[in-house]
């Protein structure tokens, strides 16, 4: 069941009847913990024993850590915590991965090793429940927060439906306070929450799959025989595709939560205007670039152990990163190349400039520059993310470099995607500052309805192609 | 993070978002309701798109049906050939039209034999090609029997609702979609209605006379030619094979209590000269016959049931449908089969 299914309307709107009914909070909390559960059940039924492991186990561990009294003990009970999580992910996500690669090290040194295949189904959204579980466990060890004293909140922290399968990553210390006291949207925070989910389900589908998605498809399908222009229209309409996509589904996810009277953190901060890699990851899944900030940079040292281990830090971690995304080298190397791009912008950023230098770079056309920059190597590098395979990647980077090949996409893709990335890079640049409500907030009323009204049309006539949202896979 | 960041929540000030709310909606179905009566004004009507989780749904209340029932399976020779309310009409029973456009139906056929809850009438439509041919094309079938196979409740309920949608609606027509129509814009052309709409019960009733017919004749010949150019003769050891694995389905269905009848639909023109060349009658279907311990109709063998055409080779016109529909079924009947 996904957001942008007839399913969900029908779903949603029994949900948001439900939460509006004169019950108790702890009724209706109980409501939305098992109408959470029916959503993740839509999937597949019995992979909702997985949420009930990883809840048990953290629920249990933080208690046990807060009550310890030793350290081994605390740390006994968080490699617990992290042992079932990560061993869920582990087993479910990288099992094939790792099985595959152990047959191709054997073959190095001439073990023929032919295990049967292990035909494992991943579990949909259990990279987001699992970080999101374990960080509860990981702040409690840290002392950042005491056990929550309701067992129920803590099956709702986890299962909460709007961002249960593909974020926003929330934090218990965010969400669990939030549980407290009754919450039901208030007549504004119901206008706004709509108007988001529109938001969200227009970017998905009518500018990400209706219009990138059909153009990045076809080039990635045929990587042997691209032309440069297609490679790059390709790439560039991917890039949109991605970012609409996911940013989709975080704006649906905050939107939902927001009708219910429960606030989610934001995602996507305009990541296409950032200047620099470290201001991108600050910008692109920031739920995820915090986790891993807090939870594993930060764990391995940060910047507090001299440039070269700072470098390895930042390499380690987006090396994770990338191999988060998907069981595969290609999002492993994909992870390393934003990690190399932010060792060397450290190492720019230790380089000291004459003050005029420094004041020529902090010039509006310069930053617009970088930005733009920025917003290249991004593109090029998500060629690694998209392509099938890393020969496929190969051979489109190649193409991009000035490829020969057969006219896949049309001069109508061309300017379509063309001025879509330019509004999109654009848009980014100019709410560098901004959040979405700023800026609707400066659209008159009446051009507030007819755009709302646009969005509307225009979802109801685009084509029911069902296209899963892009990082449902991870 | 803290939710002080969190600046989407933030909520924006307006007026009132109940009015900017409904004049929105307003909005959008005025426009939408004159988009819809533009279209319909200018012809169309609703039609559901043939997908597999269309077809799931008509799998699956096959196997809810218990005691009598009729299933016709097949390519799109039979889901534009044999008109279900023509069948209804004679026989009492509804039938489900579980053809796959471009598709071996033995797929189909060893699936509804391996269903222990089937046990109805199956009416097989047997072209040359899905018995004859050394590789004919099967995917779509076993994809569709497969993921029909994993569907969960949550994916049945969408397709219910997206089809009761596409019933409604004439603008949920993919064909009408934005794009579309910009493209025929562009190129100066009107998007047509398709002359062979899909009807929620999976059948098409093909109206010739609203379609591009020399266009329609001109490239099914051409796709038939390079088709059968490419096609190798079977050999005869393969061939037995084949048949013995439909006897094997046919007994499985017969144990039941069920009954399974083989149709060869007409086909005229350039098309029925290159399946006779191809696919010689007296060393396929008539072998085939004989051996398969089913009732089989070659529509060249009863009179009634020959001399129909079919404006593009290959299809019936629904008028001509209704009455070819109602002399098979009499057939069938003397034929003794229990309808």
């Amino acid at each position: 069941m996904t957001f942008n299914s007839l399913t969900f309307l029908v779903f949603f709107s029994i949900v948001l009847g439900a939460h509006h009914l004169p019950l108790s909070w702890k009724a209706r909390k109980r409501n939305l913990c098992a109408a959470s559960y029916v959503f993740y059940a839509a999937w597949n039924p019995p992979f909702v024993i997985l949420l009930w492991i990883s809840t048990l186990v953290d629920w249990t561990a933080g208690r046990r850590i807060a009550a310890a009294d030793r350290l081994g003990r605390k740390r006994a009970w968080l490699v617990l915590s992290l042992c079932a999580n990560l061993g869920l992910l582990g087993y479910f996500k990288y099992g094939g991965f790792l099985l595959e690669n152990t047959v191709e090290l054997l073959a190095l040194i001439h073990i023929r090793f032919l295990p049967a295949a292990p035909d494992i189904v991943l579990p949909v959204g259990i990279s987001f429940y699992t970080f999101q579980s374990l960080s509860y466990s990981l702040d409690i060890y840290r002392g950042r927060m005491r056990p929550w004293d309701s067992a129920a909140d803590f099956a709702l922290f986890v299962t909460f439906f709007p961002q249960l399968v593909a974020g926003p990553i929330v934090r218990a210390a965010d969400f669990l306070p939030q549980c407290r006291e009754p919450r039901r949207a208030t007549g504004p925070q119901l206008g706004w929450g709509l108007t988001l989910v529109c938001i969200g389900l227009f970017e998905k589908i009518v500018l990400s799959d209706a219009f990138l998605a059909p153009v990045a498809d076809r080039v990635y399908a045929a990587p042997e025989a691209l032309g440069c222009v297609d490679a790059w229209i390709g790439t560039l309409a991917f890039s949109g595709q991605i970012f609409f996509d996911f940013a989709g589904y975080s704006t649906c996810a905050i939107g939902s939560a927001l009708c219910l009277g429960f606030i989610l953190p934001d995602n996507f901060r305009s990541p296409y205007g950032a200047v620099g890699f470290s201001d991108f990851w600050r910008r692109w899944h920031v739920s995820l670039s915090t986790w891993l900030r807090d939870y594993l940079y930060i764990s391995l040292g940060g910047n507090r152990k001299g440039r070269l281990r700072t470098g390895v830090n930042l390499m380690v971690t987006m090396l994770l990163g990338g191999l988060w995304h998907g069981a595969s080298w290609h999002f492993v190397i994909w992870g390393g190349l934003h990690g190399l791009y932010l060792m060397v912008e450290r190492g720019l950023k230790n380089i000291r400039f004459a003050m005029s230098v420094r004041r020529f770079l902090n010039t509006a056309a310069m930053q617009g520059v970088f930005s733009l920059l920025t917003f290249a190597v991004v593109t090029v590098t998500w060629v690694l993310f998209r392509a099938a395979d890393l020969s496929s990647a190969g051979m489109i980077l190649t193409a991009m470099t000035g490829g020969d090949g057969v006219r896949l996409v049309s001069r109508a893709d061309i300017v379509g995607v063309a001025v879509l990335t330019a509004g999109l890079v654009l848009g980014h640049r100019a709410m560098r500052q901004k959040s979405l409500n700023e800026v609707c907030e400066k659209v008159a009323w009446g051009a507030r309805a007819v755009l709302l009204a646009g969005m509307l049309i225009t979802l109801a006539l685009a084509p029911g192609e069902e296209r899963a949202f892009i990082y449902f896979q991870f | 993070m803290p939710l002080s960041i969190s600046s989407s929540n933030r909520i924006i000030r307006t007026r009132s978002w109940g009015k900017l709310w409904l004049v929105a909606v307003m909005t959008a179905v005025a426009v939408l309701g004159a988009w819809e009566g533009f279209w319909r004004w200018n012809g169309f009507v609703p039609s559901v798109e043939d997908d597999w989780d269309v077809w799931a749904a008509a799998r699956r209340s096959v196997s809810r049906k218990s005691g009598r029932s009729i299933v016709l399976i097949g390519s799109s020779r039979i889901q534009l050939g044999l008109h279900p309310d023509v069948i209804e009409r004679r026989t009492g029973i509804r039938p489900v039209m579980l053809a796959i456009d471009g598709s071996s139906p033995l797929p189909v056929l060893s699936d509804l034999a391996d269903d222990p809850e089937f046990s109805g009438t199956v009416i097989c439509s047997l072209l040359p090609l899905w018995l004859a041919e050394t590789s004919p094309d099967t995917g779509r079938s076993e994809k569709w029997i497969r993921k029909y196979r994993k569907q969960v409740w949550s994916g049945q309920l969408e397709t219910r609702l997206s089809t009761a949608c596409r019933q409604m609606f004439v603008f949920r027509y993919p064909g009408l979609s934005p794009a579309r129509v910009w493209s025929h814009v562009r190129e100066g052309t009107r998007p047509r209605m398709p002359y062979a709409p899909m009807r929620p019960d999976r059948y098409r009733p093909a109206d010739f006379t609203v379609a591009d017919i020399q266009q329609i004749r001109a490239s099914r010949e051409q796709r038939e030619k390079a088709r059968h150019a490419a096609a190798e003769p079977m050999p005869p050891d393969a061939f037995m094979k084949r048949v013995e694995a439909i006897r094997a389905s046919v007994r499985r269905i017969r144990g039941r209590g069920g009954q399974v009848v083989f149709v060869r639909l007409p086909s005229t023109g350039v098309i029925r000269q290159l399946e006779q060349r191809t696919w010689p009658r007296h060393r396929y279907w008539d072998i085939f016959a004989n051996h398969v311990q089913a009732v089989t109709v070659h529509f060249e063998d009863v009179p009634a049931l020959a001399g129909f055409p079919c404006p593009d080779g290959s299809h019936l016109d629904v008028r001509d449908a209704v009455r070819f529909t109602d002399r098979l079924v009499k057939t069938l009947i003397e034929k003794k089969l229990d309808l």
